[in-house]
């Protein structure tokens, strides 16, 4: 391979870096290993070496695909190399290349992550979380912690209480008196919390319970490692990683643009529609423990809403729904919407404030006793608070 | 097995057919000795390629199948602990003489680096396998080896090719997949699902073929839970081409066969408007 040659490989690879994909030098080296086994015949060849050592997430396909564009035109030459400080300059010059060429080169899929950057500005949007708040909070992740029922895994560990025989251990202990086996060593199906999946509704209607909704959710995130969040309003958008911030107003800040910046109709049944659509998310719900934070307030017609939450019902363990208007006395489920997903609920609660969270929180362990599918025959909308029952 | 060409030829042979992205990632993956991780939608032919590829080199395939909870005992080795037992109190307890092969039974991974002409290995469904065994497969896919406390290290006779998939159900860790080759299989367009139709199912007309894709592709456009994938449209093709050597008319033995082909009743009730007329 000729020098020059190297050395135009060689840009495609940090130019591929630099728009964020993960290349361990392990990988760089089968690219060329590749590309020195393979007989090129035209420039597809070199495209489907690299698609097939550089890539190594389905996601990333259309940024090589958009790179390897501009890298055959000979468009990323065109930087000054000598320019070319460190990657984060590169980055930057790159991404500069690509906005004149390619509009559509919108890299982020809206996992929350990419708001961050508003901790730069140093702005606060939401103020910060007050002390008391903050309690209410870590009260909360002690209660997702006791609150989500336990399931059983199938990888058995060692135990003394245990139910099954472990043949190896035992029989290793006998080894030591030729062969009589004088102890019996058993295992045991070591128990984990119940998936998770609380997907919330950021339409107009809710701002005021956004924040919240927000810090709820972060708290119980932290309580419970296998929840995953969401949020709705015209479009469905995984927001788990913005929440494993330590610090619940970082998490708040991140998800500011998205809570803030959307008014208007909710379309839960079109969310719910994509969330049930993608066999990925689809897995997030199934067998979990899922809560909707939403009013049900559908601006569509409620069909949709309809066979979509029917759907999600089959799919979760457990279904609430959990509507700030259920804090005052009178509430009913009298809505279209309300109406039509009612049957189809395990429970409908109310999520006015934090407390009333906490506590419909508290109670999704005393769900799983009762039969699926019965919100139309509770006869309490909302909940003692758990603060005030416990000591 | 020299040039793409060759591959594609012998896949061919297997009933298998590749576009040029996935016969360059097989080339590699046999030039570099590296595993090979295949991703896509559910019923794109992922497994059916382990398949035809273990016919294509001439190799046994070993097939490991994921789900959560699968362990090294399952997956790797398991001593034949009665055996041993009654070896031990026959006197016979020197340890080395009672973890010898005899006492072994070899799991998936074992069989394949104790294969004596190598094998081909598939590990299916690795997203539905929790991430303590992704772990463990680590050692295996870089090195081709295994550790058994008892036995010490024992590696591949043959290099084994190794191919896993993935349905996407969740995010795979980056230290596996870095050890493999990538790629996404998409479904075929129109003309290659005819041509992998008429391979796959025997009988079948090129006109039938063409009109089935037709009709599947018109399915796939429309919003269904579950569309359907290749390996559905095959089933479909194959149960209406029974129905029909029954005697029933074409189109009619492609409506009667739905249920191959759509596994959700909504599905089935949205797509009743379709006509099913033969071309």
């Amino acid at each position: 391979m000729g020098e020059q040659a190297e050395a135009h490989l060689h840009l495609l690879i940090r130019s591929l870096r630099a728009v964020g994909l993960s290349i361990p030098p392990q990988k760089a080296l089968d690219f060329l290993l590749g590309l020195t086994a393979t007989h090129l015949t035209d420039v597809d060849d070199i495209y489907w070496v690299g698609r097939v050592t550089l890539v190594s997430n389905a996601e990333d396909i259309h940024r090589f695909d958009e790179v390897f564009r501009l890298w055959c035109s000979d468009t990323i030459t065109l930087i000054d190399e000598s320019a070319i400080v460190d990657e984060e300059s590169e980055a930057t010059t790159l991404m500069a290349g690509f906005k004149d060429d390619s509009p559509e080169l919108a890299f982020d899929d809206g996992t929350g992550k990419d708001a961050s950057g508003h901790e730069l500005l140093g702005r606060r949007l939401f103020g910060r979380t007050p002390r008391s708040v903050r309690k209410q909070c870590s009260a909360i992740s002690d209660a997702a912690r006791v609150a989500v029922p336990q399931i059983r895994i199938r990888r058995l560990r060692r135990s003394h209480r245990g139910h099954e025989l472990d043949l190896r251990r035992t029989l290793a202990t006998a080894l030591g008196s030729d062969g009589e086996i004088i102890d019996l060593c058993f295992r045991t199906a070591p128990k984990r919390p119940r998936r998770m999946l609380i997907l919330i509704d950021v339409s107009g209607s809710l701002k005021a319970n956004s924040a919240d909704y927000i810090r709820f959710a972060h708290a119980v995130v932290r309580g419970t490692d296998r929840c995953e969040v969401f949020t709705f309003g015209t479009r469905l958008t995984q927001v788990t990683p913005a929440l494993r911030n330590d610090d619940v107003d970082d998490s708040l800040e991140a998800l500011a643009d998205l809570v803030l910046d959307f008014d208007g109709g909710t379309k839960i049944g079109q969310a719910l529609d994509t969330l049930l659509s993608s066999s990925r998310w689809r897995t997030l719900a199934s067998g979990a423990e899922v809560i909707v934070l939403s009013d049900g307030l559908e601006t569509g017609s409620p069909d949709l809403i309809r066979s979509t939450v029917e759907r999600l019902s089959r799919v979760a363990h457990r279904l609430i729904w959990l509507t700030p208007l259920a804090s005052s006395e009178e509430f009913a489920p009298a809505t279209r919407a309300m109406v039509a997903i009612e049957p189809f609920l395990d429970r409908i609660g109310s999520s006015g404030s934090l407390a009333e969270l906490h506590a419909e929180l508290v109670n999704v362990a005393h769900l799983e006793h009762r039969p699926r599918r019965r919100a139309s025959a509770q006869t309490s909308y909302r909940l003692p608070d758990p603060e005030a029952v416990t000591p | 097995m020299t040039s793409i060409a060759d591959l594609a030829d012998g896949l061919a042979a297997e009933r298998y057919v590749a576009d040029r992205g996935l016969l360059t990632a097989i080339r590699l993956a046999l030039k570099l000795g590296r595993p090979l991780l295949l991703e896509g939608e559910p019923g794109v032919g992922k497994t059916d390629l382990a398949r035809a590829l273990a016919g294509v080199v001439g190799r046994e395939l070993i097939r490991l199948q994921c789900y959560e909870g699968l362990d090294s005992v399952h997956a790797l080795y398991e001593w034949n602990y009665p055996k041993q037992l009654l070896a031990a109190r026959a006197g016979d307890s020197v340890p080395s003489h009672i973890y010898g092969d005899e006492f072994l039974l070899e799991r998936p991974l074992l069989q394949t680096l104790r294969s004596e002409d190598g094998a081909v290995l598939l590990i299916d469904e690795i997203d539905r396998s929790d991430e303590p065994f992704e772990a463990f497969l680590l050692e295996f896919l870089s090195e081709f080896q295994v550790t058994i406390p008892e036995r010490g290290t024992i590696e591949a006779t043959v290099t084994p090719i190794v191919v896993l998939t993935s349905n996407r159900t969740r995010e795979l860790h980056d230290a596996l997949k870095r050890r493999c080759l990538y790629h996404w299989i998409d479904l075929p367009g129109a003309e290659r699902e005819r041509e992998i139709l008429q391979l796959q199912v025997p009988g079948i007309g090129k006109d039938a073929a063409a009109h089935v894709v037709a009709a599947v592709r018109n399915i796939r456009d429309r919003k269904l839970i579950k569309p359907p994938g290749l390996a559905e449209s095959i089933e479909w093709a194959r149960g209406a081409m029974v129905l029909e050597s029954d005697g029933e008319a074409w189109p009619a033995a492609l409506r009667r066969s739905l249920g191959l082909l759509l596994k959700e009743r909504e599905d089935i009730l949205s797509i009743e408007d379709l006509t099913l007329d033969a071309v």
